[in-house]
């Protein structure tokens, strides 16, 4: 993601930052220089040593996706991750601090836009029981091209549950990566509302132990 | 991402056909536009929509979207501008070099306005000046009655204090310093001239204010309303190549409401240039890979009809290799990868049939992963309830469970209940506990997830680790019960340990232990102390038991 991107200077602040230890010592200095290239390069703005050594807490469960790529993902391979991911947001009904996001990637030499789209509505279909999906065009800085998934719930109607697409070649360069990979970014806490039947996020970290011993914990596909 | 208001009506004026909103909302979606709201004053159907690409800054008013959709619907987009010859300059002076080095200009003739043409020029501006142009710093732009202007102009800095005019809708003239202290502009984006000594001017021939970059215009030459017909558009800046890019989009939204560009030479101390420049930009792209990268069969002569509807130009075709052209107003096309997202969304992402991938691969889970569900099990076959708790809490839960260790602060937190990073599962455990001291009795509880905790040798100066708390609130709750939990978990993953007494700040002295794998502490156990229990306000005795699956893991290997 580009340092200067629009959302992290308007006062957004959709990142946590930490006030001690600030910054993370020593970074592999072959591809810290690759990835600065590439985006003083592409991106046009003057890379930043300070900001991109500033330690966050993680928005998007997509820095573990180019980490993996990072430590040498096989070709082909597939790859996902679960991950809880903290967001500075209004805590409502629909809004949490913190939230997991389910993250996965797929590397090869064959790998198409059309796969991505079939992935997707495999989610639609197990997760939320449906396969009416919609593909909307979106962005993200760092997938292009991108989408976003939305799923037709029987009672809540069409519902955001993702974003996806195909990694820029401005994250895979420098990361040595010369094959097309897929990826997408699911809010699983959705789905897990849809198929418990609940309408409000907060149970999800519910403190209330009756409440929990009373939940079914089978589901019967 | 910008949100904008537009009007239906006029929408449909530029693009030429009527529209149910149905079928608009959908055309909107392939602009990647998202319509919030929708509401009828006076007569007009007013729109409000989120623009989501921050990158194509073109569609961020009425005009650009019209140019959009009749692309998509087969009207052809315009990639040539006619550009009349300079008649005049703007001067760029040294002085001016080092506070706000750039500046690119135009005048648009004949411009039909109107009440709605005025508002989305103004609305555009700030779009552009506060997104686009990082509020301001690294654009600005300003908008002038051009027939009120003797040129040449000139851009200069100057002492704060040595210039003064009326600012726009300001009724008295203010030296610069006074403007960023009085006016509410001048107060919004002061922070920009920090610390200079120079502030940057922009004056006509006759010495008459036009602007006074980033801030403000002046109220007489540099204002304009719904009338005026000649406008002149200058953009400041940090970065030339957005301050054009800025321009362009200004310029060629100004053309769909009927105006004539002129361009003007702009002379800096390090050469000549004529702005704007609206020669369409190239990319050549291979239209095989794209095929490829698409998954959709499709010869290289379809590829260019339908990049067509996107807005290109395909110049030349040669073999599968396609020179495309595009206007000049777009910088977002960095790569082949930016024209398949183009293409793609040209033929309609929902037209396009799903596929799944058909190559195999094996699958696994990640050994600590596979630790995880195996405590997990364990724990719910001692007939625990699993739990799921924030890892953000307060100082104060972490306090009052006495848990030693430092912690990692946010420096931002939207409240101070989640200030901090857990550096273990026990106070948020207890936390829970203390929720729930109504609920029947014996609880059992746990929960396996991540904590931070300090570790100098870590480039970050933390390290995450997985830990699993486990916790049995009744009234015989004594230490030997989770010390045969934890010894029953280590006994099924096969380790050998030894346990010895450990004191804990938390536990009853004398009543708790630590469980040593080859010398490493994986895990702690123990009757937690009555003063932590008070604190937390739980009248029930805790026995309380935390595992390092993290640590556990490393021994296991």
């Amino acid at each position: 993601m580009p340092q200067d991107h629009p959302a992290s200077d308007i006062g957004a602040g959709d990142v946590y930052t930490v006030k001690a230890p600030k910054r993370y010592g020593s970074v592999p200095d072959e591809v810290y220089q690759r990835v600065k290239e590439v985006h003083e390069r592409s991106w046009g703005y003057k890379w930043s040593d300070e900001a991109a050594k500033r330690l966050i807490l993680r928005s998007h469960a997509t820095a573990l996706s180019a980490a993996t790529l990072f430590e040498g993902a096989e070709i082909p391979g597939r790859y996902f991750t679960i991950s809880r991911v903290f967001r500075p947001d209004q805590l409502d009904a629909k809004h949490l601090l913190e939230f997991n996001q389910l993250d996965g990637i797929i590397l090869d030499e064959n790998i198409t836009f059309r796969h991505l789209l079939g992935i997707l509505k495999e989610f639609a279909i197990e997760f939320a029981g449906t396969s009416r999906v919609r593909f909307k065009p979106a962005y993200f800085p760092f997938t292009e091209p991108s989408v976003e998934l939305y799923v037709k719930h029987p009672e809540l109607g069409w519902m955001e549950v993702g974003g996806a697409g195909m990694f820029r070649e401005e994250l895979l360069e420098p990361l040595d990566v010369h094959v097309p990979v897929i990826a997408w970014g699911l809010g699983i806490d959705r789905f897990f509302m849809v198929s418990l039947g609940i309408d409000d996020i907060r149970y999800l970290f519910a403190k209330d132990l009756q409440w929990i011993r009373d939940q079914k914990k089978i589901w019967v596909v | 991402m910008p949100t904008i208001t537009i009007e239906k009506e006029d929408l449909e004026r530029l693009v030429g056909k009527s529209m149910r909103l149905d079928d608009l909302e959908e055309y909107l979606l392939a602009a990647k536009i998202e319509v919030e709201d929708v509401r009828v004053e006076e007569g007009r159907t007013v729109l409000e929509v989120e623009v989501c690409d921050t990158n194509r800054p073109d569609l961020w008013s009425v005009e650009g979207i019209a140019r959009f959709l009749r692309g998509m619907l087969g009207k052809g987009v315009q990639v040539w501008y006619k550009v009349d010859k300079p008649v005049s300059k703007v001067f760029v002076e040294r002085t001016v070099l080092p506070v706000r080095p750039y500046i690119a200009c135009a005048v648009v003739r004949g411009v039909d306005l109107g009440r709605s043409g005025y508002e989305q020029l103004i609305q555009l501006q700030e779009k552009l000046m506060l997104t686009y142009g990082r509020r301001r710093r690294k654009v600005a732009i300003g908008t002038s009655n051009a027939d009120l202007i003797r040129f040449p102009v000139h851009y200069r800095g100057v002492d704060p204090h040595s210039a003064s005019f009326v600012p726009l809708y300001e009724t008295v003239e203010m030296d610069l310093a006074e403007i960023l202290e009085k006016t509410e502009k001048g107060r919004e984006y002061a922070f920009i001239l920090e610390g200079r000594d120079v502030y940057p001017l922009l004056m006509d021939d006759r010495g008459r204010v036009i602007s006074f970059p980033p801030i403000i215009n002046s109220d007489d030459i540099g204002r304009i309303d719904e009338k005026t017909q000649n406008i002149f558009v200058d953009v400041t800046g940090t970065d030339w190549r957005v301050v054009n890019i800025a321009l362009n989009v200004v310029v060629t939204a100004l053309v769909e409401r009927g105006g004539k560009i002129q361009a003007l030479e702009i002379i800096r101390p390090d050469g000549k240039f004529v702005t704007p420049n609206l020669t369409p930009k190239r990319i050549s792209v291979d239209a095989r890979r794209l095929v490829r990268l698409a998954g959709i069969p499709l010869s290289t002569k379809e590829v260019a009809k339908i990049l067509k509807k996107a807005g290109y130009e395909p110049k030349r075709i040669r073999g599968d290799c396609i020179d495309l052209l595009y206007p000049a107003y777009r910088g977002d096309v960095m790569h082949e990868r930016d024209v398949l997202e183009d293409l793609l969304v040209a033929l309609d992402y929902n037209k396009i049939e799903p596929e799944s991938p058909a190559f195999f691969t094996k699958g696994g889970l990640q050994r600590i992963t596979w630790l995880e569900d195996a405590i997990r099990e364990l724990l719910i076959g001692f007939g625990a309830q699993e739990t799921l708790n924030f890892i953000l809490t307060s100082p104060s839960v972490l306090n009052k469970a006495k848990q030693p260790g430092s912690y990692v602060e946010l420096e931002n937190p939207v409240t101070s209940t989640y200030s901090v990073v857990r550096n273990a599962i026990f106070p948020v455990l207890m936390d829970f506990l203390s929720a729930n001291t109504s609920a029947s009795y014996p609880q059992k509880v746990f929960e396996i997830g991540e904590v931070v905790v300090a570790d100098e040798t870590s480039p970050a100066g933390v390290r995450t680790e997985v830990h699993a708390g486990y916790a049995a609130a009744h009234s015989k709750a004594t230490y030997t019960e989770v010390r045969q939990v934890v010894e029953a978990v280590l006994h099924q993953l096969g380790v050998d340990f030894i346990v010895r007494g450990r004191e804990m700040p938390f536990y009853i002295p004398g009543r708790s232990a630590e469980f040593l794998v080859q010398n490493k502490p994986v895990a702690h156990a123990g009757e937690v102390h009555p003063a932590v229990l008070e604190a937390f306000g739980i009248e029930m005795p805790v026995a309380y038991a935390e595992i390092n699956v993290s640590l556990l893991l490393e021994v296991l290997k």
